[in-house]
């Protein structure tokens, strides 16, 4: 379309200068020069109109053949003795002067291209066109890029110098030349004869724009009904910071507004205030129980097998429910591929690898991915006595299977494990486990209803064996397991093309072992001890519409029943309750609601509301989330944390949707948070719901958020002002905290700023950067010290009375993408990145330690540590590939 | 392999056991409550008196530990709070009053003896006026050691050498076990401190020198950890205590003539009720956690002391009334046998923590 608006322009300035069609026929009566008289003969012959400057044809020769040959080839015969360039509309034709104002290449493009002798036209029934294709910057041959007729349908890759030979019959063609990462190039070639002639491509990169960050809608943000909501798609994950070298997906989530995480490469994240428990996380409808590797220095998700995930922190649908924060929905639905396709990466820290390919049959396809870490093969090279003895590592593998029945009906099958492993010198082993699988059957019943029923279970089990050399005799293995089993159904139906109407049930039964304690070794006195198993069951109905009462008003409403039976088996004080007899039971309405009110195309406000019942908690009296944590279910002593949630939004893009912004505001009110009495055991604890107290919790703040989502520069800032602070309500002092006053919660830091951006330096170099800061989390420290007789004894201060310092983190990194010469079938690309640029010790945690136990002291002295995973620049390397 | 690809792995390695090697320092923060708090170590009990109420105060905890690191243990102590008017009352209007003999230390007059039934409540002013008071104590049920016993065995212990290195070494010495029961009370709760009472012989100038001291035990806060079924009022297989048997446990100055005569046990048991146990098992854990990563939040210690000053002025310490018992008990050195006989003999509590006698042996030498 440029080049023919430019035509157009030129034509016009010609006709400005050369005002009129008689002209050439004046010429021919005013001796014009021979070039023009043939111009006008073919005029005459041809009905047809060239419009031309003498000047610029004056040297051109002319043969009296001329006017026997075919227009075209005389035409061309002209522009490539004269160095013009020919444009055709319909019977107009203009010959012009290539200008460096309309740039040489997109002239050239609609240039005829002769090849061959025109003399010899015809004498052949097939000639070859030879040449090179090479880069139109840098000259370099391009191997592998495609040349290809559309009128033969046929075409030749070319050579390692970019050489290629291709048969063509005479006449003409309009050949196309491509080339991955090049922008593809059209040419109309007149093929006389056997002839060459070269091509070059231009880098995409020189004329589009680099990254498309959404693969939905530009505008989305702004129509969509529902806020707080972050989707993003297999594009959109590929272009998210990379951590050691792949992208994490949900540590990456922690850098978008209201998601935190408690430390640097702390274990799970926080969304508005809530703990990490309050995070439903799934993977095909399975939910995951620990989402973390190595205590969190990475995900457990296979970045390479997950094909879209939506993060939900407030005005949650209704299908979903059991956890009271938000949701984060992975799927890894295995694509529609061609032929076998192998992805992967090799790491310094660890690699992993995708598999993909139909089996037999397009409608049956396979994808299956694993991942492992090196970190314990590196441990044992180290120089070091205690590092050498140490252990960490981890592996995950990932599998879906699917078949397709026909166009309406499908089955899916998804299976997960994982597997994580840490010791330090040899004497506590830590090692915990996930193991995931489902089945999905999709159906579309008709124009308007479909429906899924999905299987899923989850298991998450982990070990702690303490074996110190020294002490055999107190050798200790200690196990504990959540088991979780589903079966959810979903239908939607679409009466008519303004409602769509959700509804479904769900029924979990959840079955968790909170710990049994074994001797570890034939000269461990350690008697066994088991805590009876804790068994619940969750139901809930659901039905949702999200439909139009205006073009501009829109509303998700829905409303979602559930129920929990707790006929587990637990001691309680003197109590006990046989197994599978009902002994407590909760349920009730959760109502939700969102609202979407079009301003304008470029902004819209939102409101929503969503209150979600919670019938599992993870215990967790540490500051950290730690992967010995016990999972606890609701019962007589503890009741479901209810979580009322309010926001408002406010979206307006700019730029024609290059830049999104948002504002939003929250409040979310929790009912029976879990808190800790002072000093509360959870470990092998048979009277646990003793030490904990049911408290009421407040989380507030205000969301900004900016996105730039095209262009050489694109990425996002988000910043955070919130608060979250809990309160007991109990009336003795042992179940107050801070004496029933407000505390800050462990999740609350008031300020939390991110910054992601990337610079497309080229097609093939990519600079990225992240910025992190949040202030310091609430701790509990150590104020003052006491005597008791000649013990040394310590004060705390009230819980959460400090903050840990704040954070901030710089990491950089540079990608250097595919060589697109190589005529090999494997692609890969390098990322090369420096975590913590400027070598900031952020806490991971600050705890005590006991100093070196020394004879005879009756001393109790100890030391407060600073624990930093990261305290230097941490360069990675990785290698990631496709076949 | 290739020299280059070696060198980019020692690199690497160096690199990381640089980044993972330096994860930890120690960590200062700015104390808050730079104010000193008054703590209390209060104690009545049922043999006549006096009794000791000692009042010291807080340090900010960098203090501690900047000591520790510059001149070694025990280089900081308490501070004691003076000229405090001390008075314990009990229910039946009965006001005992303290005085101060040594800088912190409240003695009370011998007279007075916690009684059974009675409750009793501590109060203090101290010389800048501000006013505290205890959480009214009862006195609980008596707690006896019915059995004790002595086993044979070896611990571990971890060893300083010269270079400043340690080592695990296996020290041989006895395991002091005990069953105890509560008489009409519900569950036995008490405290038990042990000391160990060495009678030796050594000559100098011909002539021969009986001596005695106290010997330290290692774990000064021994209270009953275990969770009571119903009915059960007895604890069984309680450890009291490890006694060494290596001489150079004793620290002794080494002669040649330096000949043990007995190791005799002097028990003290504390009857304590519920509130006292919490306190002193609150200690216990806080002293017995070694710290860890995943080691769980702090221990706060309860006080049944309270400012009448001002509300929510921070009060530390214990106000104790508890039962005592004290006995002695004669280890009998029967090497070819598992289990040493322990014999009853008299109380010797009273006799001073070292001493000796020329010639003749004191008069509570124990045969």
């Amino acid at each position: 379309m440029k080049v023919l608006i430019e035509a157009v322009i030129i034509l016009l300035l010609l006709q400005i200068t050369v005002p009129s069609g008689t002209y050439g026929q004046e010429l021919t009566r005013t001796g014009a020069p021979p070039a023009r008289n043939l111009l006008n003969a073919l005029e005459e012959k041809y009905s047809i109109r060239v419009f031309c400057r003498d000047e610029w044809i004056s040297n051109f020769t002319v043969d009296e053949k001329m006017l026997d040959l075919p227009l075209e080839r005389v035409i061309t015969l002209i522009s490539l003795e004269t160095n013009l360039t020919v444009f055709r509309i319909d019977d107009y034709f203009v010959l012009a002067p290539a200008t460096e104002h309309h740039g040489r290449h997109k002239l050239y493009d609609e240039h005829m291209i002769s090849v061959g002798d025109p003399f010899e036209y015809g004498r052949h029934s097939s000639a070859v066109l030879s040449g090179v294709i090479s880069d139109g910057q840098t000259g370099e041959p391009l191997t592998g890029a495609v040349i290809y007729s559309e009128r033969t349908g046929s075409g030749v890759p070319a050579g390692r110098q970019g050489e290629f030979s291709l048969s063509l019959p005479p006449g003409e063609h309009r050949i196309t030349i491509s080339f991955i990462g090049y922008e593809t190039t059209s040419r109309r070639v007149m093929v006389y004869g056997p002839g060459s002639h070269d091509f070059e491509l231009f880098e995409e990169s020189m004329q589009l724009d680099e990254v498309t960050i959404m693969a939905q809608r530009a505008e989305a943000n702004i129509t969509r009904t529902r806020m707080s909501m972050i989707n993003l798609d297999r594009g959109m994950i590929s272009e998210l910071p990379g951590t050691l070298g792949e992208q994490d997906i949900i540590r990456s989530m922690s850098l978008l507004p209201g998601i935190q995480t408690v430390g640097e490469f702390g274990s799970g994240f926080h969304v508005r205030g809530g703990s990490a428990d309050q995070n439903l996380v799934l993977i095909e409808e399975v939910p995951l129980f620990n989402s973390s590797h190595l205590f969190g220095l990475t995900s457990v998700v296979n970045p390479d097998m997950v094909t879209s995930v939506t993060m939900t922190k407030a005005g949650i649908p209704a299908r979903y429910g059991e956890r009271a924060s938000s949701v984060m929905d992975i799927r890894i639905r295995p694509e529609e591929v061609a032929g076998t396709n192998l992805t992967g990466g090799i790491g310094l820290l660890n690699s992993r690898m995708h598999f993909k390919t139909p089996v037999f049959t397009d409608k049956v396809r396979l994808s299956a991915g694993a991942r492992s870490s090196w970190s314990d093969w590196l441990l044992g090279r180290i120089p070091d006595d205690d590092l050498m003895n140490s252990s960490a590592g981890f592996y995950d593998l990932t599998g879906t299977f699917s078949v397709s029945f026909n166009a309406k009906n499908s089955l899916t099958l998804f299976g997960y494990n994982s597997y994580d492993k840490f010791s330090f010198a040899g004497n506590t082993n830590y090692s915990y486990g996930n193991t995931l699988g489902s089945a999905r059957f999709n159906s579309i019943a008709g124009d308007k209803l479909s429906f899924s029923i999905n299987a899923g279970f989850s298991k998450y089990e982990y070990n702690v064996t303490e074996n110190e050399a020294e002490k055999p005799f107190e050798a200790y293995s200690l196990d504990s397991e959540v088991n979780y089993y589903s079966l959810k159904s979903n239908f939607m139906y679409f009466p008519n093309t303004s409602h769509n109407i959700e509804f479904g049930f769900n029924a979990i039964h959840y079955d968790i072992n909170p710990g049994t304690l074994a001797p570890a070794g034939a000269e461990s006195n350690i008697l066994p001890r088991s805590i009876s198993n804790e068994r619940g069951i969750e139901l809930a109905l659901y039905l949702s519409d999200n439909f139009s009462l205006t073009p501009e008003l829109a509303v998700e409403a829905g409303i979602r029943y559930s129920h929990y039976l707790y006929p587990g088996e637990t001691v309680t004080d003197s109590l006990q309750y046989t197994n599978n007899e009902v002994d407590e039971s909760y349920g009730g309405l959760e109502p939700r609601l969102g609202l979407r009110y079009i301003i304008n195309g470029e902004s819209s406000i939102k409101l929503s509301y969503n209150r979600i019942h919670q019938y599992i908690n993870l215990i967790s009296n540490t500051s950290v989330m730690t992967p010995t944590d016990i999972w606890k279910l609701s019962d007589t002593h503890l009741r479901p944390l209810r979580s009322d949630q309010y926001a408002v939004g406010y979206f307006r893009n700019f730029s024609d949707n290059m830049i999104e912004t948002s504002v939003e505001l929250y409040y979310k009110r929790l009912h029976n948070v879990i808190e800790y009495r002072e000093g509360s055991r959870i470990v092998m604890n048979e009277a646990l719901e003793a030490d904990l107290i049911n408290a009421r919790g407040h989380n507030y703040g205000i969301e900004l958020f900016a996105r730039k989502n095209s262009g050489r520069l694109t990425g996002w800032a988000s910043y955070t002002l919130s608060s979250s602070v809990r309160q007991s309500t109990g009336e003795n002092p042992e179940d107050q905290i801070n004496r029933n006053e407000y505390f800050p919660s462990n999740y609350d830091k008031p300020h939390d700023l991110s910054v992601n951006l990337n610079y497309n330096v080229t097609r093939r170099w990519v600079i990225g950067g992240t910025f992190a800061y949040s202030s310091g989390r609430p701790v509990t420290l150590p104020e003052l010290y006491f005597y008791h007789g000649n013990t040394r004894l310590v004060r705390y201060s009230d819980r959460n009375s400090f903050r840990l310092p704040d954070y901030h983190r710089l990491d950089l990194s540079v990608t250097l993408r595919e060589n697109l010469r190589t005529d090999r079938r494997g692609k890969g690309y390098w990322t090369f990145s420096i975590i913590n640029v400027y070598s900031r010790k952020n806490a991971y945690s600050v705890f005590y330690e006991k100093n070196d136990a020394t004879t005879g002291s009756r001393e109790n002295l100890f030391s407060l540590y600073k624990l930093y995973i990261i305290g230097r620049p941490l360069p990675t390397l990785t290698y990631n590939f496709t076949f | 392999m290739k020299r280059t690809t070696i060198y980019i792995i020692y690199i690497y390695l160096i690199m990381h056991q640089a980044v993972f090697t330096s994860c930890r320092e120690i960590y200062r923060h700015e104390p808050r409550n730079p104010e000193e708090v008054i703590v209390v170590e209060g104690l009545l009990t049922d043999k006549p008196g006096p009794h000791l109420i000692k009042l010291t105060g807080t340090g900010l905890i960098w203090e501690g530990e900047a000591a520790e690191n510059l001149s070694g243990l025990n280089a900081i102590g308490p501070t004691y709070i003076r000229g405090a008017s001390i008075t314990v009352s009990d229910d039946t209007g009965n006001r005992f009053e303290f005085s101060e003999e040594s800088p912190g230390h409240y003695y009370s007059t011998p007279d007075l003896i916690a009684v059974e039934g009675r409750s009793y409540r501590l109060h203090i002013i101290t010389a800048n006026g501000h006013d505290y008071e205890s959480a009214e104590q009862n006195l609980p049920g008596r707690v006896s050691l019915d059995t004790i016993l002595a086993r044979k065995t070896e611990k571990e212990r971890l060893m300083q050498s010269h270079q400043g290195t340690y080592s695990v070494r296996m020290i041989p010495g006895l395991d002091v076990i005990a069953d105890i029961s509560g008489t009409g009370i519900e569950k036995p709760l008490f405290r038990l401190v042990t000391q160990d009472l060495l009678l030796y012989t050594q000559t100098f100038a011909n002539h021969q020198n009986f001596l005695w001291k106290k010997l330290y035990m290692p774990d000064n806060i021994n209270i009953n950890m275990e969770t009571f079924g119903q009915g059960s009022a007895t604890v069984k297989d309680h450890e009291v205590t490890f006694m060494s048997m290596r001489k150079e446990d004793l620290h002794i100055d080494w002669e040649d003539d330096f000949r043990p005569h007995r190791r005799v046990l002097l028990f003290r048991m504390y009857s304590l009720n519920e509130e006292s146990w919490n306190f002193y098992s609150a200690i216990h854990e806080q002293i017995h956690s070694e710290g860890r990563l995943f080691d769980p939040m702090a221990k706060q210690l309860p006080s049944n002391i309270y400012s009448l000053s001002g509300k929510g002025k921070l009060a530390l310490g214990h106000f104790e009334v508890s039962r005592v018992t004290r006995k002695s008990w004669v280890v009998v050195e029967t090497p070819w046998q598992e289990f040493y006989p322990l014999r009853e003999t008299d109380d010797l509590h009273h006799i001073p923590d070292f001493g000796k006698t020329f010639i003749e042996p004191p008069d509570f030498w124990v045969d």
